[in-house]
C-alpha cells in the first residue's frame, strides 16, 4: 500500500513571503478604502457616533505616530550614512549589520538620558516647547498624500493648511529660545524667527503658482492633474525654477545647512536646544527629521507627480506609495547632499537671497505661470 | 452630542479662558503665548461653523505672523518679559465702560442678525474640511464679481502701507 501523495502545500516561509509581498503590491487605496469603512461598521453598533469618529482619529494618530517613529529612524542612519558617503568614511558600522541598529541604540542611549530644566527656566514654557514642534509636524502630516486616496484626510484648502500649520513651527522655536534663560539659546531663537518668517513668503508664491496651474488647493487634487506629465516640466521652465525655488527655501525654512545659522555650533553652542537634554531633545531632533522629510514629501509631490508613475513605467503596476517614498527619499537625499557642499552662510547673505534674490524670482514666476495657463499650454 | 459639538464647545471654552490669562498673566511672554492659544482655538471654531478660509487664515496670519512678531519684540525687549509688567493704567475705569459699551451694542447686534440656519442639520454631519465642499468656490467667485472692488481698495491700501514701511526703514531718508 502506497502512502497517499502529500497535497502540494508550499512551506509557510514561502507562504509568510508571498502574503507580504501580496501586500506591497496592494495599491494603498485599497488598504484604506476597506479598513475605515470596515472599523465604522464594526464599531457603529457599540458606540455614539462621536465615539466612532474618535476612535478612528485615535487610530490615524497612532499610524502617524509608528509612521513617524519609523521614518525618523531610518533618516538618522541615512543622515549618517550620507554624511560617511561624502566624507569617505565608513559611518555607523558597529551596531548590527552596516550599522542598521545603529538608530536603536542612538534612542536608547538618549532615553536613559537625564531630563534637565535648568534653574533659570521659564518652567512650563520650557516644558511645552518640545511638544509644539511635534504637534506642528503632525499637523502637516495629516494631508500628506502617500496614495491614491491615502492619506489621513484630504483638505478642499491642502496646500493653504500645509502653509499655515507648518508656519507654527516656529513657536516652539521661539518658546525654546526664550524659556531657557540663556543667551545663545534667546539669540537662535531670534534668528531662526527671522529666517522662517522671511522663507515662508516664496515658497508660498511657489505653491500659489503650482496651485494656479493645477486649478485647485487639494493636495490629492494637485496629484490627480499629473496624471499627463509632472509639473516639474509640465509648467514649462517655471517648474524647474519652481521646484529649485521651493528646495531652496524649504531647506531654508527647517533650519538645515547652508542655513543652519540658528544652531551654528561654532557660533551659538547648540542655539535654541543648546539646554535640552533627553527625551525633550530628541523630541526636537525627530521634528526636524521629519520636517526634512516634509519638505521633500511636498517638493515631490508638488512638482515630481507625488504618487503617479513617470509616463511608461505606468506599466509595471508600482504602487503609488512606492513611488512617493522613491521619490520623496530622492528628495531627501539631495537636501542632504546640500549640507556637505556648501558652506554655511551668513546672516546678510541669508536675507539677501530671500528677499533679493528668491522673492522677486518667485513673482516673476507667478507671473510666468500665469502666463501660461491664460495661454492655454497647459 | 456629536464629535463635532463637542469639539466646539471645548474650543469655545478654551478660547475663553485663554483670553482672560492674556490679560491677567504677569509675564508678557506667557501672555503672548496664550494669545496664540486663543487665536488657535478661534480658528477651530470658525472651522466648526463650516468656514474653513477663515480658519485656516486665522492659523496663517495671526498665530503664524502676528503672534511671531510680537514673541520677537517681547524678546528683543528682554527686561520687559522677565519683570512683572503693571497690569492697569489710569484709564482701567473709562476703558472698561468703554468695553462693555461695545459688548452691548455688539450682541443686540448678533441677536438681530437673521443667521442663516438652512442646512444646519447637513452641515453638522458632514466633515467641513472634506474636499468638494463648495465654499471656497463661492468665496472666490463673489470677492472676484460682486465684491471686486472693495478688494482692489483693501489692495491699494495694504501696497500703501508696505511703501510706507519700506520708506519709513530706509537709513538715507532725507
Amino acid at each position: 500500500m502506497t502512502p497517499a501523495p502529500l497535497p502540494l502545500v508550499p512551506p509557510p516561509a514561502f507562504r509568510l513571503g508571498a502574503f507580504l509581498w501580496k501586500l506591497v503590491l496592494t495599491p494603498g487605496a485599497a488598504l484604506s478604502g476597506t479598513v475605515a469603512p470596515a472599523l465604522r461598521a464594526a464599531l457603529g453598533p457599540h458606540l455614539p457616533p462621536a465615539g466612532v469618529e474618535a476612535v478612528l482619529a485615535l487610530l490615524c494618530f497612532v499610524a502617524m505616530s509608528g509612521f513617524v517613529t519609523v521614518t525618523a529612524l531610518v533618516l538618522t542612519l541615512a543622515e549618517r550614512k550620507v554624511a560617511a558617503f561624502f566624507q569617505n568614511r565608513k559611518g555607523p558600522n558597529r551596531v548590527g549589520p552596516w550599522g542598521l541598529l545603529q538608530p536603536i541604540a542612538d534612542v536608547v542611549k538618549l532615553l536613559q538620558k537625564e531630563d534637565t530644566v535648568p534653574r533659570a527656566a521659564d518652567r512650563p514654557v520650557f516644558l511645552l516647547a518640545p511638544f509644539m514642534a511635534m504637534a506642528a509636524t503632525y499637523m502637516v502630516l495629516a494631508v500628506l498624500p502617500f496614495d491614491r486616496g491615502l492619506a489621513v484626510t484630504d483638505l478642499d484648502l491642502g496646500v493653504l493648511y500645509i502653509t499655515a500649520v507648518s508656519g507654527l513651527g516656529v513657536l516652539s522655536i521661539l518658546m525654546a529660545g526664550w524659556a531657557s534663560a540663556n543667551k545663545y539659546s534667546l539669540l537662535g531663537g531670534l534668528r531662526s524667527a527671522a529666517q522662517i518668517v522671511s522663507y515662508e513668503l516664496s515658497p508660498a508664491l511657489v505653491v500659489l503658482s503650482v496651485v494656479l496651474f493645477s486649478g485647485t488647493l487639494s493636495v490629492q487634487g494637485i496629484v490627480e492633474r499629473q496624471a499627463a506629465g509632472w509639473n516639474l516640466w509640465a509648467m514649462g521652465p517655471m517648474g524647474v525654477v519652481g521646484m529649485l525655488i521651493y528646495l531652496t527655501a524649504g531647506t531654508a525654512e527647517i533650519n538645515r545647512a547652508p542655513f543652519d545659522l540658528p544652531e551654528a555650533e561654532s557660533e551659538l553652542t547648540a542655539g535654541y536646544h543648546t539646554e535640552y537634554s533627553g527625551m525633550r531633545f530628541s523630541m526636537f531632533q525627530l521634528a526636524e527629521f521629519m520636517n526634512m522629510f516634509v519638505v521633500a514629501a511636498l517638493t515631490a509631490t508638488l512638482f515630481l507627480g507625488g504618487w503617479q508613475p513617470l509616463g511608461p513605467l505606468a506599466a509595471l503596476h508600482i504602487p503609488g506609495y512606492l513611488w512617493f517614498f522613491g521619490k520623496s527619499g530622492a528628495m531627501v537625499f539631495v537636501i542632504m547632499w546640500f549640507r556637505w557642499t556648501f558652506p554655511r552662510v551668513r546672516v546678510d547673505q541669508l536675507m539677501t537671497l530671500e528677499w533679493k534674490i528668491l522673492l522677486p524670482l518667485s513673482f516673476l514666476n507667478l507671473i510666468g505661470v500665469a502666463l501660461w495657463t491664460a495661454l492655454g499650454m497647459k | 452630542m456629536t464629535l463635532p459639538a463637542l469639539v466646539f464647545y471645548a474650543c469655545a471654552l478654551g478660547a475663553l479662558v485663554c483670553a482672560l490669562l492674556v490679560v491677567s498673566s504677569r509675564n508678557v511672554f506667557h501672555s503672548a503665548l496664550f494669545l496664540a492659544g486663543a487665536l488657535a482655538s478661534l480658528a477651530v471654531v470658525y472651522l466648526l461653523l463650516d468656514a474653513e478660509f477663515l480658519a485656516v487664515v486665522q492659523l496663517l496670519i495671526y498665530v503664524g505672523a502676528v503672534i511671531v512678531l510680537v514673541i520677537f519684540a517681547v524678546m528683543l525687549t528682554a527686561k520687559v518679559g522677565l519683570s512683572a509688567a503693571p497690569q492697569t493704567n489710569r484709564l482701567a475705569l473709562p476703558a472698561g465702560v468703554g468695553a462693555a459699551g461695545l459688548l452691548v451694542v455688539l450682541q443686540r447686534w448678533l441677536l438681530a442678525t437673521p443667521w442663516a440656519q438652512a442646512q444646519a442639520s447637513a452641515a453638522a454631519d458632514r466633515d467641513p474640511l472634506a474636499a468638494g465642499s463648495p465654499n471656497l468656490q463661492a468665496l472666490g467667485l463673489s470677492l472676484f464679481t460682486r465684491y471686486v472692488f472693495p478688494l482692489e481698495i483693501t489692495a491699494l491700501i495694504l501696497f500703501a502701507a508696505l511703501v510706507g514701511a519700506v520708506l519709513i526703514a530706509r537709513k538715507d531718508r532725507p
